[in-house]
């Protein structure tokens, strides 16, 4: 349903001397209707602006993206502003995510009337009340403004408004990682439970592998604004191919050391031009200073590394 | 935070804690008791601002005037009474279209940024770049006397510092994500700057526009009293305060009573300022919440 083809992001750095960071770099990917690709990788390396530009909020510097054969890189504003309905986000920042100045029912129904949804003021109330009940949230919190709510809360007033556009591929940007663990685990679960529900797709970032690997189908691992690794979830988190997975997956697990100790922050502008984990690769070799392609290594699972 | 944190409406809250700041309150006093008798001018004056009386002029305060008389035997008292009407009057109206001009000017240049921000704050700077009361000045003496002049002449030099402000603030805001989410839903620019980020910037502009009424109105009073304001014989304390500087010595109550009457306006005015200051600044209110 959503097909991501070299899509590119390049932002300029620097005050005197203006130089490209590359933040994403050729990533291709597909997520089919009722399915989860989560999306692993360590700060900064570009997931969240890989969030932003599927959904085409920051322009992207080249590649297409394809929501149901339509090319949104390439939608005109009254396209997009209908294919919107179609494609929501929830961020990270439950502080952050509502307006602090509308009551909740007000930020509900701004969704509705943006996208003339609702034909009379009764419908859209009778749907807020359905909204609510469908996110565990109850009639009280409506007149409520976002700092009178928990965090836990606010993910859910910002789910039930997107889920009143019927959504069918939702970018969740680390949507928990903020909440506390008990909140997590309520929140996340309410995610599945509404996309067996109405059969969504998910976008799911998380530096949290565990919560990943539990949310999704598939898994990718982003390095350095590329994707080095995808494949199904089990096959990933068991058996990870590229080398950066395998340091990635036992940091994170802590059961056995792949003898990188120290990943350093993939600081875009300094890293080579070919693979970008080149210089802290135990396996590195020549071929790795050209870059690597993804390529096949099992049924669904893709590895870009020159060592396997 | 659980959801039994303390319900704060934001305008029973805003009285409440207005309540709280003596000076605010007295100011706010101030203010209303200023507007009545600009209303009520008519009914409180015990005598028409323009009837003179020259076998009575200069004549000190007594029961009769209040005040006592100027040089043409005018009631200073009644002018004083008419002159409130003025200058609220001048004051209302242009911090009225400096604050809007700044916020909007504030808004787009902080919201589309790059080319546009540049040229509207470089103009800004332009235009702070020289002192604000001389500005007016030049330009209220190149248009000519006059109260329509003397408000577009404080007009011009007073609206940077809103923009300022706002432009700031949008700044901030406008890398919140619920801004994002809107454009996610599908909002126009329009839309985002007047729903999302205006309300949430606002606060500073209503401190800054309260305060700066009374700047205006000290503003306008050293216009007219240098002779660029509105022309003799409309009762303004500004030039009740020029034509009365040649009698500064004989009979000093000439002077006094429209100074004081501006001293106790723009007064009210700071007061009621300094207190929405610290009753509408963010982080104090955030501390409050929590």
């Amino acid at each position: 349903m959503i097909r991501v083809e070299s899509l590119t992001k390049v932002f300029t750095a620097g005050v005197f001397k203006k130089r490209p960071v590359n933040v994403i770099d050729d990533v291709s990917f597909t997520i089919s209707a009722g399915e989860t690709l989560g999306l692993v990788g360590e700060s900064g390396c570009g997931k969240s602006t890989l969030a932003r530009v599927v959904l085409r909020l920051i322009p992207p510097s080249g590649g297409r993206i394809f929501f149901k054969d339509t090319e949104i890189t390439k939608a005109n504003p009254k396209e997009l502003k209908k294919i919107r309905t179609k494609m929501q986000i929830i961020f990270q920042h439950p502080e952050s995510a509502l307006n602090p100045r509308m009551k909740i029912y007000n930020s509900l129904v701004e969704a509705m009337r943006l996208q003339q949804i609702a034909n009379n003021r009764r419908e859209e109330g009778a749907k807020v009340y359905q909204l609510i009940e469908l996110v565990g949230l109850n009639e009280e919190h409506l007149e409520r403004y976002p700092h009178e709510l928990s965090g836990g809360q606010i993910q859910r007033v910002v789910l039930a408004r997107i889920l009143s556009l019927q959504p069918e591929f939702i970018v969740a940007d680390e949507p928990t990682s903020m909440l506390d663990l008990s909140v997590q685990a309520q929140v996340l679960n309410l995610f599945k439970e509404i996309q067996h529900k109405f059969n969504i797709a998910y976008l799911f970032i998380s530096h949290d592998l565990d919560v990943v690997r539990w949310m999704s189908d598939r898994i990718a691992v982003m390095y350095a604004g590329r994707i080095v690794e995808i494949g199904p979830v089990d096959k990933v988190r068991e058996n990870p191919r590229h080398p950066y997975t395998s340091a990635l997956v036992d940091a994170f697990f802590a059961l056995k050391n792949s003898g990188i100790d120290k990943i350093p922050d993939p600081k875009a502008d300094k890293l080579p031009a070919g693979c970008k984990f080149y210089p802290y690769c135990l396996k590195a070799g020549d071929i790795c200073k050209k870059k690597p392609d993804l390529k096949k290594v099992a049924e669904d699972h893709f590895v870009a590394c020159w060592q396997v | 935070m659980n959801g039994a944190v303390v319900r704060a409406r934001p305008h029973t809250y805003l009285l409440t804690r207005l309540n709280r700041n003596k000076a605010a309150v007295i100011g706010l006093g101030i203010i209303l008791l200023l507007a009545f008798v600009a209303v009520f001018a008519p009914f409180l004056a015990p005598h028409h601002p323009y009837e003179q009386n020259p076998e009575q002029a200069l004549l000190p305060p007594h029961p009769e005037y209040p005040c006592g008389t100027d040089d043409l035997g005018r009631c200073i008292f009644s002018r004083i009474i008419f002159g409130t009407r003025i200058s609220l009057e001048i004051g209302i109206m242009v911090t009225a279209i400096t604050a809007c001009v700044g916020v909007v000017m504030g808004l787009i240049a902080g919201y589309y940024g790059r080319l546009v921000d540049e040229i509207i704050m470089r103009l800004v700077d332009i235009l702070l770049a020289f002192p604000g009361l001389v500005l007016a000045l030049a330009i209220a003496g190149l248009l000519g006397p006059g109260l329509f002049n003397v408000m577009l002449a404080l007009a011009v030099v007073g609206w940077m510092g809103y923009a300022r402000v706002v432009r700031g603030a949008v700044l901030a805001v406008k890398e919140k994500e619920f801004i994002e989410s809107a454009k996610a839903l599908g909002a126009t620019d329009f839309y985002i700057l007047t729903r999302h980020i205006l309300p949430n910037v606002i606060a500073p502009v209503i401190v800054m526009a309260t305060l700066g009424i009374g700047y205006v109105v000290l503003a306008a009073a050293a216009l007219s009293f240098l002779g660029l304001g509105v022309q003799p014989p409309t009762p303004v304390w500004g030039a009740m305060l020029n034509s009365g500087k040649a009698f500064m010595r004989t009979a000093p109550h000439l002077t006094v009573f429209p100074g004081l009457a501006i001293m106790i306006t723009v007064l009210a005015f700071n007061f009621l300022g300094d207190g929405l200051r610290d009753i509408l600044d963010p982080r104090l209110n955030e501390r409050e919440i929590e």
